[in-house]
């Protein structure tokens, strides 16, 4: 292990704005990235893992694992995203077949045994259901004690998306986010409210395209599709909210946080899904923070951070 | 034209301000009161409103509503209630009506000639009841409502939701789905329109009950009655949908879907409200409106002018 790097698993459903989180995190070289793990989320399992090893051949980082995953939420069953994120998952961009497979090692399983590994270093950076991450977790208690922190990509403040009251990544698996949440780890959690802050106009669009190479034209192409569904449905630019858990992990300063408590409730008839937030305290009780929750985003230096990591990624 | 308007209450502070801003405002007529449970037992909240239509030397009938929720056998307020924080407030009161509440709606909406628009400030309990019991007189006779109660954003009971729906999810989701349009004024434009001393002190020397009324009950909460900001500022959440229903253009509002989630671990009596647009939008049409922000400087002047020429 490279001792001055910080190691990080990334638990992961890609999806779009997965490849430009990862885009991100591998074009920092401050980070060991030991490996990434798949989950059932929006797309099936299989999608999801194909993805992940195309991206990673495309890169050029063989050498990074691809687990094997979860191929539905613990209790919900296979809850997917149908053709949010196109047909394959990576929407209009179409790779080459993986020439390596998933190795034969469940996510849960090599979580628990680089985090032992890492000594208490390692970061686990969670953008997609967290049913690898609460799998760890429900098999290894003691986990708790060896994770640094748990960054996502989940949850909603207000609005939500796949129902009025949820985001799609805690939706697909409620449990699996409760039980994440109520773990004790150091939780950041970076929800739709700040999401769409970050996002992505026409202009840097064309800064992020002559960033230059393979990757950085890939990426091009992914976010291109975001931008072209903002311009047609009014909204300054495209969202990539996966993106911004990378942005947060890379330099905490780009996010303004705010320490909050949340819970996620799991059995309502509008709200199964729903990330309840609470600032400190309600009237009658005392919520000890349990998370950092993303409030604002520096928009322009989070650009910044997807075009230094594309640039670096064509050296 | 005056509007005709029908209040229900839990009073409660923030409800006899409310209550004092229409008796003082000549663009409407208030028709009656109807009260509640809420956040005291329902015979502190009657004796209160009583006390409180005496004291503004108001006209105004009062009628008693409901103690339990629609459906739920159990109460979430505080079982000691409190006298409103107005001095030289009598005990003595006028008759209260001998009708229920609701019996009490149906003949004020029933010899309205015109159409009355609805102020609930208390758990829906009571305009739930009238309008499963007589849907066809709230179709025909009420013109909108505006009330005090959920949030968008935020709750305070719990965190997801605000104590008026929280003591009565089911009756709140009974309103919410009968068809007419609600203004919801909740938790978030509630927040933002706070009142500091010096607000308070600018309509201290306005001679009239109303005024006096207002300005004692924000007083006492500024000084540590209740509030989270004691001496800075102080919230009077009812008050926020009478100055809606006067001057609407001081708001920022979206329209929604809303619904209350009733059957819950962790959000019961949460409002939630769909504002959903593009790729996730559903076919419920966004009939509601969540009313989200205000204009306080312009808020404030509002309720100093109605104070002034009370």
């Amino acid at each position: 292990m490279d001792q001055n790097k910080r190691p990080i698993i990334l638990d992961c459903d890609p999806g779009t704005d997965d490849a430009i989180c990862l885009f991100m995190l591998l074009g920092d070289d401050r980070f060991d990235i030991k490996g990434i793990t798949p989950v059932c989320g929006n797309k099936p399992l299989s999608f999801c893992e194909r993805n992940a090893l195309q991206l990673c051949e495309l890169t050029g980082r063989e050498d990074i694992p691809v687990l094997k995953g979860a191929s539905q939420s613990l209790f919900c069953g296979e809850r997917t995203a149908g053709n949010v994120h196109g047909a394959g998952g990576l929407g209009s961009v179409t790779l080459p077949d993986p020439h390596k497979q998933v190795e034969d090692q469940y996510a849960w399983d090599f979580i628990y045994q680089q985090a032992v590994a890492c000594k208490g270093e390692l970061e686990i950076v969670a953008i997609g259901p967290l049913t690898n991450v609460a799998g760890a977790l429900l098999k290894y208690p003691n986990l708790k004690d060896y994770v640094k922190r748990i960054s996502i990509m989940g949850g909603a403040k207000g609005l939500g998306n796949w129902t009025a009251a949820a985001e799609f990544n805690i939706w697909a698996d409620p449990h699996a986010a409760k039980i994440v949440f109520a773990s004790g780890i150091p939780m950041a959690m970076m929800g739709l409210d700040i999401c769409f802050k970050a996002y992505v106009t026409a202009d840097d669009l064309v800064r992020i395209r002559a960033a230059g190479g393979p990757v950085a034209e890939v990426a091009a192409e992914l976010i291109g599709e975001r931008v072209g569904y903002a311009e047609k449905s009014g909204r300054p630019g495209g969202i990539l909210c996966d993106a911004v858990t990378a942005a947060y992990v890379m330099d905490e300063s780009v996010v303004q946080t705010v320490d909050v408590h949340v819970d996620v409730e799991t059995r309502g008839i509008l709200t199964e899904g729903k990330t309840v937030i609470t600032y400190k305290h309600t009237e009658d009780r005392h919520f000890p923070p349990n998370t950092k929750m993303g409030e604002d985003v520096d928009r322009p230096r989070f650009i910044d951070l997807i075009v230094n990591s594309l640039t670096n990624l064509n050296r | 034209m005056s509007k005709k308007v029908l209040f229900d209450c839990d009073t409660g502070g923030d409800d006899a301000c409310a209550v004092a801003l229409a008796v003082a405002s000549p663009e409407l007529e208030v028709l009656g009161i109807t009260t509640c449970m809420g956040n005291q037992p329902i015979e502190n909240t009657t004796q209160n409103t009583l006390e409180l239509v005496r004291y503004l030397k108001a006209d105004i009938p009062v009628a008693r509503g409901s103690q339990n929720p629609l459906v739920r056998q159990r109460w979430v307020g505080n079982p000691e209630g409190h006298r409103l924080p107005i001095p030289d407030l009598s005990e003595e009161v006028g008759p209260l009506q001998e009708k229920s509440a609701v019996e009490f709606m149906v003949d004020v909406l029933r010899s309205s000639e015109e159409k009355v628009t609805l102020i609930p400030l208390a758990p829906l309990t009571n305009i739930a009841k009238l309008m499963l019991q007589h849907p066809d007189l709230v179709r025909e006779k009420v013109e909108e409502i505006v009330l005090m109660g959920g949030g968008m954003y935020f709750g305070n009971t719990t965190g997801a939701a605000e104590l008026n729906f929280y003591a009565d999810p089911e009756a709140a989701q009974a309103v919410f789905s009968f068809g007419l349009p609600v203004a919801m004024c909740g938790l978030d434009v509630c927040t933002n329109a706070y009142i500091t001393p010096a607000d308070n002190d600018s309509w201290k020397g306005f001679d009239n009950p109303c005024a006096k009324a207002f300005y004692s009950i924000t007083h006492h909460s500024l000084n540590g009655g209740w509030g989270e900001f004691p001496g800075e500022r102080t919230l009077i959440f009812d008050t926020v949908p009478v100055i809606y229903l006067l001057k609407p253009e001081l708001f920022t509002a979206v329209k929604a879907d809303i619904q209350i989630e009733c059957a819950s671990d962790l959000c019961d009596g949460m409002s939630v409200c769909d504002a959903r647009t593009g790729l996730h939008q559903t076919d419920r049409p966004h009939i509601h409106t969540v009313v989200l922000d205000v204009d306080r400087q312009g808020y404030v002047d509002a309720v100093r002018e109605l104070l002034k020429n009370a």
